[in-house]
């Protein structure tokens, strides 16, 4: 884990110093958690779009100001975070909201097919459908519920550095994570329940 | 007595200081189109701009004062100037000592137009040409990247910097002053033509029409789109020739508050949508004494049969143009806006 | 009764590592004799490894190419004036065009539907409109006059 931040800090501080390759470098590795974490909020694919691509220009014209290299990806985060809330401020994507519970496909973010080397009991088969879903299931969480949950399963971020992008105490991360578990746990019932399994 | 005390009611308003800031953004930025009409400014400024694809920039010297503003430009060894003076833009050319007169399109844009399509933003404060600015930022409220970044003055509200990006987020103007004087005492002379100077002036047809005038104006039967984009309201209609060529067209101009989408339209002739674009006189099949060079230019990249009809885009960065032929009608639709909004606008003009 | 309601509301919690020291060993405690807990703890757990397995959705492929192009429009803004670099920008930005028009052209079109022609420099028509257009740009509210002053004088300067 020390190892991972040292590495983002030393990109990072490329990075700060004008070097695109660097901030490519970063851009490809934190984009698709980026975009998933927006979309989760947002919806709408292509102000998705936008609002990433937004995130990483002002990532690029705040690095210079950024106080820990190390926390880059909480921090990113942050941008996005604000991003979105403005984007939600001003109206349109609540009309999504509204429209997508009826689980249209084209606005839930699809489950891609699962590379072939994938190992693991985590690295089970999550289909199409399941995915679709779990998705539908997320969208009946609060706002702060749903980002909590993309960013610690889906992108694999710490409590800690959760906190750090939200600007919440970790124990808050916590509870929501918790409460999300248990009504997700109930809304996936028939997957998660004993003689589930196929 | 009542015009002392109303002096001296403005010049606290405008010296204020940090009361002035305590406005909110929109305040402030419909406070910076006003800054200059009850002080005079000088100063100087960077400018840059995208143009036909290209990228420009000048210095200038600014001279502003009771609603007018003056420009002297330097680019290189070229040396020009630019007055508006409220009822004319008047471009002034050292070397030949002539003025061309253009008229000043009046847009007549009510404000609040642009509050209900744009959300005005403060993001930061900065120092600009030594002097504290809040910088306001307007975006589109269905998203997208913001349209203007002004840094304005604390004290005036002036527009000390001012970025402009387009729909597709890329930057395409800016002016940055790096010095700047309010207060100095300016001659009325500044804003006029010298004495002595050539002065042309084009006809002027700025004149609103309605969309039966302008029919009748120009002998065919003026088309509406069915679809303009959310926010957009109709200004009016207009004639216009523009170009070499003095070509005539019906303009339908709508804006959103901010931006200005033009919807050009005429009758076509015989001969065109061939997949090659080559000057008008071919496209008349007259010879109007145009040279091989108007012929040879604005090649599109031309594929697809002969004769199907055929959409034109270019993308200027400052805005996009689509052509259109529909029917009895070639369109022009000229906007900035997305390439799929310009094309649905342009395929509802039946 | 009420102790084990109890417990189940924390199950929950125990399933994130919420709980620590005493909390935690009590409802460990209630774990090893409650074989309804543990399979609810089961479904709760399942819950997670579901969501961890839910990969990301990528961005689309053209957004580092836009954030590349921002990113250095922001550092020409910055830098001092350059030369002009025509063809380059131009075909840049017809080449970006057809990428995201790609659609466009690529749905089967039949006869009599427009096709879409990107091009690269607008011919005499669509210069006047656009010339047209400009002067009406100038006096838009919030216009940066310096700016669109000049690109009038590269049309006068042309006509």
């Amino acid at each position: 884990m020390t190892e991972e931040r040292d590495e983002v800090q030393e990109v990072v501080s490329r990075a700060r110093s004008g070097d695109m390759a660097a901030f490519e470098d970063l851009y490809r590795s934190h984009q698709a958690g980026i975009f998933t974490f927006i979309r989760s909020q947002v919806r709408h694919r292509e102000i998705t779009a936008d609002l990433t691509q937004e995130t990483f220009v002002r990532a690029w014209e705040s690095l210079p100001r950024l106080r820990e290299p190390g926390a880059f990806r909480g921090w990113l985060h942050r941008i996005a975070a604000n991003l979105v809330r403005d984007e939600v401020k001003s109206g349109r994507s609540r009309l999504e909201v509204t429209e997508s519970t009826l689980l249209g496909d084209s606005e839930i973010p699809q489950q891609e097919a699962p590379a072939p080397e994938s190992d693991g009991p985590e690295q089970r088969l999550v289909d199409g459908e399941m995915s679709r879903h779990i998705w539908a299931a997320l969208e009946e969480l609060s706002e702060e519920h749903r980002a909590a949950v993309v960013m610690h399963h889906m992108e694999g971020m710490s409590v800690e550095e959760i906190a750090q992008a939200m600007g919440v105490r970790p124990g808050t991360i916590m509870s929501r994570l918790s409460r999300a578990r248990e009504a997700l746990r109930n809304r996936l019932s028939r997957y998660v329940e004993e003689g589930s399994d196929d | 007595m009542k015009s002392y005390a109303i002096s001296f009611v403005l010049l606290s308003i405008v010296f204020a200081g940090p009361g002035l800031a305590d406005s909110t953004p929109w305040q402030a930025v419909w406070g910076s189109e006003t800054a200059t009409d009850k002080i005079t400014m000088t100063g100087r400024a960077n400018v840059m701009t995208v143009n036909d694809g290209r990228s420009l920039s000048a210095t200038a010297a600014v001279t502003a004062a009771r609603g007018k503003i003056r420009f002297d430009y330097q680019a290189s060894k070229r040396r020009w100037s630019l007055i508006d003076d409220g009822t004319h833009l008047i471009q002034l050319h050292p070397d030949r000592k002539t003025a061309l007169l253009l008229a000043r399109p009046t847009l007549a844009v009510d404000r609040t137009l642009a509050e209900r399509n744009y959300l005005a933003r403060e993001t930061a404060e900065e120092i600009v040409a030594g002097r504290r600015a809040r910088i306001i930022e307007i975006a589109p409220r269905e998203g997208g990247p913001p349209v203007y970044r002004l840094w304005l003055d604390r004290e005036t509200r002036f527009a000390l910097k001012r970025e402009r990006h387009n729909v597709d987020g890329r930057l395409t103007s800016g002016t940055e002053y790096t010095a700047v004087q309010f207060g100095p005492a300016i001659a009325p002379e500044v804003f006029a033509v010298p004495q002595g100077w050539v002065t042309k002036q084009p006809v002027d047809r700025e004149a609103k029409l309605s969309l039966s005038q302008l029919g009748a104006r120009l002998g065919f039967a003026i088309r509406s789109p069915k679809y303009v984009p959310p926010g957009y309201v109709l200004l009016g209609g207009y004639e216009q020739e523009w170009g070499r060529h003095r070509l005539r067209m019906a303009e339908l101009r709508y804006t959103d508050g901010l931006r200005v989408l033009s919807i050009f339209q005429r009758e076509r002739t015989g001969d065109e949508g061939s997949g090659r674009h080559g000057g008008r006189g071919r496209q008349h099949g007259r010879d109007r004494g145009e040279d091989d060079r108007d012929r040879g230019r604005g090649g599109g990249l031309g594929f697809g049969p002969p004769g199907r009809e055929e959409m034109t885009l270019v993308d200027r960065g400052t805005e996009k143009a689509l052509r259109y032929f529909s029917r009895d009608t070639a369109v022009v639709v000229v906007g900035d806006l997305t390439a799929e909004e310009i094309v649905r606008i342009a395929k509802s003009v039946d | 009764m009420t102790d084990r309601d109890h417990i189940v509301d924390r199950l929950a919690d125990y399933a994130v590592g919420a709980l620590r020291g005493r909390e935690k060993a009590r409802v460990e405690t209630h774990l090893a004799e409650c074989a309804i807990c543990r399979r609810e703890l089961a479904a709760l757990q399942r819950t997670g490894e579901l969501l961890n397995a839910v990969s990301l959705e990528p961005a689309p492929p053209e957004t580092w190419d836009a954030v590349r192009e921002r990113i250095g429009d922001l550092r020409r803004a910055s830098a001092p004036a350059r030369p002009r670099f025509a063809w380059g920008l131009a075909m840049g930005i017809a080449a970006v065009l057809i990428v995201a028009l790609g659609i466009f052209l690529q749905r089967p079109t039949s006869i009599g539907e427009p096709l879409l022609v990107v091009a690269v420099e607008a011919d005499d028509e669509m210069q006047a409109t656009i010339e047209g257009h400009l002067s009406t740009m100038w006096a838009a509210p919030l216009a940066d006059e310096a700016a669109v002053g000049l690109r009038l004088a590269e049309w006068e300067n042309d006509g």
